[in-house]
């Protein structure tokens, strides 16, 4: 059923990268040169942004595309992280069905998908009341007539996909159970494993998700009491402040009642209701307005403000599940280049690689300076916002004159007016492009836009990148010789 | 007709002066402690004025709903005779009706002490664009606006917003683990907020964060109001001076602002803890040493300002001491040194007179300082230079070293001003302009014929809406006589940009003229040679430019070889002009240059590297005006992320 001309196939040495353009979302194939003739594939994420016009029909020609370049088989799958734009493309409304007919080999995924680990499920659980609550945000939003805001919230809940209800799994919860479910054999990767590629020279070191919590909740100093979640939420100011959003929802299980009673300030005889207020003449001169007619200062009511902490809560959702990255350093051969999928980690993530150590050639040891240093093909974090790319310890380290940069981004999409916020995300931010093409000496490969003009190029490199690469609709492919 | 009654009537009475209202001293927690239980309350002597019900005031306007838990508070009514015969509610944490009288009364006393260092009315800063920049009487104060921790001054609302929250469950430190907080019940976050608001009717534009001193300097400034008003309080500070034995350096509690804000939140002793801080080994508290090189390290608003308050504290200390050396030489019979033990209640008393008067120097120093500062992007160095120019206005014979003590205060923390020769507080006084353009301004000042009209009447008797209106009309006439031809040709010494060769990076009229706007007219008072009362016009003037990030996208837009789109970032420029209004002389002329590439280029470099968290999903804040500058910044605290690109 593959059509065998539209085959992938390996270099002589080393390897080639093909970064998929669906859009706003990550999807990689690698094929990896071995000495049997069929190359080693491994297929990084596959996944489209919430909102992308006709997502299915992207999503399915780029696994159609998988399937037969692979000849159906792939030899190992990596999930990064549960977001959308990472793994959408398992969705039974997208391309499920085509994956369907892959083979896979072995799926990897942080250790931070693991159930039987304690943290993880601690995490998992924890961001699970998150979303429901900041849900429950949107709706008071909107309810508070401010739907800007409420549109900004929702679009980096967007990440999440929807909403399981009811204590069902949600759809990426179910994209990600489906992609643990095809592994053969299902491998739980931690940082500081070193794993090698059968049949190619290639190796693997893992450098996140980290595992020490405080690393991995980085940004997030309030959460060093690890008991806050572990079963039931106790009157912490989450709970609180959730406790007002699900007001009205009957979450017995999230909220029970004596928290809820006790996150109001006041003993029940000091409470006037709402209502009781709008009938009050203080409170509608000073407020709420005669019935009938909106307030003579309603600029200056605060029905909106206190759920502005929900705001910080979706960064630190967002930034939390960015830091469970499965972030790996591919290397070639011994001591030679490296690819470096980072995933979408952020600072903490990023942080935590500098601890590791492997055992090098001879007495050596390898840390992850020495990898960044080695990079030769680096992809770049979260489309390339500015929190996912560290500096001095990050881009900067990256030294080889032959560096390539991978930027899976979709500008329009990323500016398109997100709520209230009407200049959308700054995806791919200007000063780390700018960078990026510094280091790069101009060898930035965009999913929108394509392969560089040839103006960006040194002109010494033009004629050799030209031939390295391969620019189609649906792909843009790069040769990384070992 | 009962017989007790008379229907004779005394001759009518003067309202009193004051109203005593009763409040927290620190905040609530301090009173489970038995150590500080009985200074935990105290009374406040508030201004008299006619109160309705919130209380709703001239300044002032309590509203007490809570959105989060859909619910009212009753307004208190602070003329009930109650509470009129008890001076007020008494202190307590499940009262809601206690709570809107001590935000009243702590704001209204913040205010008061403007209004004495300053010589005139407050007024807040005017409402926006959609509101047509109506004049706003009343600033609003909503005591339990959000569950979070978190207050703030809300610049486009015209309010502060308290939050409370449940007390940390693991470190709670003198909280009830679990209980609730209320942000309005600390002392020292009402009075922060509320200088928030009073420097933002002053100075609009320090809200903007264009260097890394200004959302520090709103911070630290407010942070120095709160605590040198605590200073200015003789009973807190008679016990302080018993326990510390005079020396008010060591530990005390005055010096340790928010207590229970910044340890319900978790982290151990005071938030905004500018002064010290407590050694982990041994839990005894030390001072924090000066280190100059601090402040080239610390990045963050709250610490940057922390730094400003120690700067400033270090000065107040230097003042105490050498106004208390002969006290202590006489009751030592010269020795100079103490004896062991309790030291006389009479010379507590006199120490403690001594130390109330150096705070209210300072405390009014740094307040007439803002008059003297440029009206946008103002740092540290600025606020230096304008605290000794205000003082020098002032008090022209520095016979005490007053101003030695701030500038040698300062030069230990590091913070120097930028382009002056020395450190003398000759060259660190702003200057005018010299020479043949200090001649063109003297032969043009007159052009304003109502110059001398313009003076408001802004004494504090006067209509606070009359004075706003004066203040608008007065602007539209300096601004037309900006707009005269021989005063646009040297209006490069108001750090403007009038001529029609600007860059076209700044916005235009239908003209094609260079957009400006005066900012604000008001009196300042200094005294004069002589002694007598002299008053100065103080005119502010700016004008905004686009700011690109990338440096060749600047020079397209500069020279219109593109259309200019959205900024960046807006780069502000302008000047406080201070005209001597008997001699007709413009006497300082505090700019910050238009044109300035230098400026350009550190504020694209500043904006880089200070990117805010939520400038992923939510956009960046400094490119909307629709924002909570307060909000995020203190909210940020719970959220601190690395610089990365």
């Amino acid at each position: 059923m593959s059509d065998p001309s539209a085959l992938m196939t390996a270099p002589e040495s080393g390897v080639k990268v093909r970064m998929y353009r669906q859009g706003l979302g990550d999807c990689f194939l690698l094929a990896f040169a071995t000495g049997t003739g069929r190359p080693y594939y491994m297929l990084i994420d596959c996944g489209v942004l919430m909102g992308t016009e006709d997502a299915a029909d992207k999503m399915r020609r780029v696994a159609e595309s998988l399937r037969d370049s692979t000849g159906g088989r792939i030899d190992v799958l990596v999930a990064t992280h549960q977001h959308w734009d990472h793994l959408s493309g398992f969705d039974p409304a997208q391309a499920r069905d085509v994956f369907d007919q892959i083979e896979f080999g072995e799926v990897w995924v942080g250790w931070t998908e693991d159930p039987d680990n304690e943290l993880a499920g601690r995490l998992r659980a924890r961001r699970r009341t998150h979303i429901q609550a900041l849900n429950g945000a949107v709706q008071g939003l909107r309810a508070a007539g401010s739907g800007g805001k409420a549109g900004a919230l929702e679009s980096v809940l967007g990440f999440f996909g929807d909403l399981g209800v009811d204590g069902k799994p949600s759809k990426i919860e179910a994209a990600l159970a489906y992609v643990l479910g095809r592994g053969k054999p299902l491998r739980y990767r931690a940082p500081g494993e070193l794993v090698g590629l059968p049949g190619s020279g290639a190796r693997v070191y893992v450098l996140g998700p980290p595992q020490d919590e405080a690393m991995l909740l980085r940004s997030d100093p309030s959460h060093k009491a690890s008991e806050v979640y572990e079963q039931r939420l106790q009157l912490t100011q989450e709970a609180a402040f959730f406790a007002a959003i699900l007001a009205d929802a009957p979450v017995e299980t999230l909220i029970d009642k004596e928290t809820r009673n006790l996150s109001f300030p006041f003993e029940e005889v000091y409470r006037v209701t709402y209502d009781a207020g709008k009938g009050d003449p203080f409170f509608q001169e000073r407020y709420f307005g005669e019935p009938g007619k909106p307030p003579e200062e309603d600029w200056r009511q605060i029905e909106d403000d206190w759920l502005g902490a929900g705001e910080t809560l979706a960064l630190q959702l967002d930034s939390d599940t960015n830091n469970t990255s499965l972030a790996l350093a591919i290397e070639l051969s011994p001591g030679g280049k490296v690819l470096l999928f980072p995933g979408d980690a952020q600072v903490g993530n990023w942080l935590s690689w500098q601890k590791l150590q492997w055992p090098g050639e001879g007495a050596g040891t390898v840390g992850a300076a020495d990898l960044l240093r080695r990079t030769a093909l680096y992809k770049v974090g979260h489309h390339a916002s500015h929190n996912a790319t560290l500096r001095a310890q990050g881009l900067e380290l990256m030294e080889r004159p032959d560096l390539v940069a991978m930027i899976p981004v979709d500008e329009q999409m990323a500016h398109r007016p997100k709520g209230g916020n009407p200049d959308g995300w700054d995806m791919p931010f200007s000063p780390l492009l700018t960078r990026l093409k510094e280091k790069a000496r101009g060898r930035v490969l965009r999913a929108d836009t394509g392969a560089p003009a040839p103006e960006d190029l040194d002109p010494a490199d033009r004629e050799a990148f030209a031939k390295d690469r391969i620019e189609t609709p649906l792909y843009l492919e790069i040769t990384i010789p070992a | 007709m009962p017989s007790e009654t008379s229907r004779i009537k005394p001759p009518a009475r003067r309202p009193p002066p004051f109203r005593k209202l009763r409040v927290y001293a620190y905040d609530p927690s301090l009173g489970w402690q038995i150590e500080t239980a009985v200074i935990n309350q105290m009374t406040l002597q508030v201004p008299w004025e006619e109160l309705k019900p919130g209380p709703v005031g001239e300044y002032l306007e309590v509203v007490d709903v809570d959105p989060a838990s859909r619910c009212c508070y009753a307004p208190v009514d602070l003329n009930e005779k109650f509470i009129l015969a008890s001076d007020g509610l008494d202190p307590a944490e499940g009262d809601p009706q206690f709570h809107q009288q001590m935000v009243y009364a702590v704001a209204m006393t913040t205010i008061h002490n403007f209004e004495r260092a300053l010589g005139r009315r407050v007024l807040w800063s005017q409402a926006g664009a959609a509101q047509g920049y109506q004049f706003v009487p009343r600033l609003r104060i909503y005591p339990h606006a959000m569950r979070e921790a978190n207050a703030y001054y809300s610049p486009l609302k015209k309010a502060l917003l308290f939050g409370y929250f449940p007390a940390s469950t693991s470190e709670a430190g003198h909280n009830l683990p679990g209980g609730t907080v209320f942000t309005c019940l600390s002392h020292d976050v009402v009075a922060h907020e509320t200088t928030h608001a009073l420097l933002d009717g002053l100075h609009r534009r320090f809200v903007e964060p264009t260097n890394g001193d200004t959302l520090a300097l709103h911070e630290g400034f407010a942070d120095i109001v709160a605590l040198f008003q605590h200073f200015s309080f003789a009973p807190a500070l008679r016990d302080q001076i018993r326990h510390t034995r005079g020396d008010l350096a060591s530990q005390n509690l005055l010096g340790q602002l928010a207590q229970q804000f910044g340890q319900a939140l978790g982290s151990r002793g005071a938030l905004r803890d500018a002064l010290g801080e407590t050694d982990k080994a041994t839990g005894k508290w030390i001072p924090n040493e000066p280190d100059p090189a601090e402040i080239q390290k610390a990045r963050e608003p709250h610490a940057r300002g922390a730094i400003l308050v120690a700067a400033v504290f270090d000065a107040f200390l230097s003042i105490y001491k050498s106004r208390i050396a002969d006290l202590l030489r006489i009751a030592t019979a010269g020795t100079g040194v103490l004896p062991q033990g309790e030291i006389h209640p009479d010379l507590v008393e006199r120490l403690a007179r001594e130390a109330a008067a150096s705070a209210s120097h300072v405390l009014t120093m740094c307040i007439r300082a803002l008059d003297h500062c440029p009206p946008v992007d103002v740092n540290f160095g600025d606020y230096l230079r304008a605290l000794v120019t205000a003082d020098r206005d002032l008090v022209p014979d520095d016979d005490r070293g007053y101003r030695i003590a701030v500038i040698e205060a300062f030069r230990r923390r590091g913070i120097y001003p930028q382009g002056v020769r020395s450190l003398s507080a000759e060259s660190l006084c702003w200057a005018g302009p010299m020479g043949a353009e200090a001649e063109a301004l003297r032969n043009l000042l007159p052009g304003v014929k109502s110059l001398s009209r313009i003076r408001p009447d802004w004494t504090l008797t006067t209509d606070r809406r009359k004075i706003w209106e004066q203040t608008q009309k007065s602007g539209r006439e300096i601004h037309d006589w900006l707009l005269s031809d021989p005063v646009r040709a040297i209006a490069g010494n108001f750090g403007l940009a009038l001529q029609a060769d600007a860059p076209l990076s700044i916005p235009r009229d239908k003209n094609g003229v260079p957009v400006f706007e005066v900012h604000s007219v008001r009196p300042a008072r200094r005294l004069g040679p002589d002694g007598q009362t002299l008053t100065d016009l103080v005119i502010e003037i700016t004008q905004k430019r686009r700011g690109y990030l990338m440096p060749d996208k600047q020079a397209k837009v500069d020279k219109g070889q593109i259309p200019p789109g959205e900024p960046d970032f807006w780069l502000r420029g302008g000047c406080t002009v201070l005209v001597d209004l008997d001699r007709g002389a413009v006497r300082y002329c505090i700019g910050k240059g238009m044109a300035s590439d230098i400026r350009l280029a550190a504020q694209r470099k500043f904006t880089l590297a200070s990117i805010a968290p939520q400038a992923v999903y939510f956009g960046d804040p400094r490119r909307r005006e629709q924002t909570e500058p307060f909000a995020m910044l203190h909210r940020e605290l719970a959220i601190e992320e690395e610089p990365l690109v």
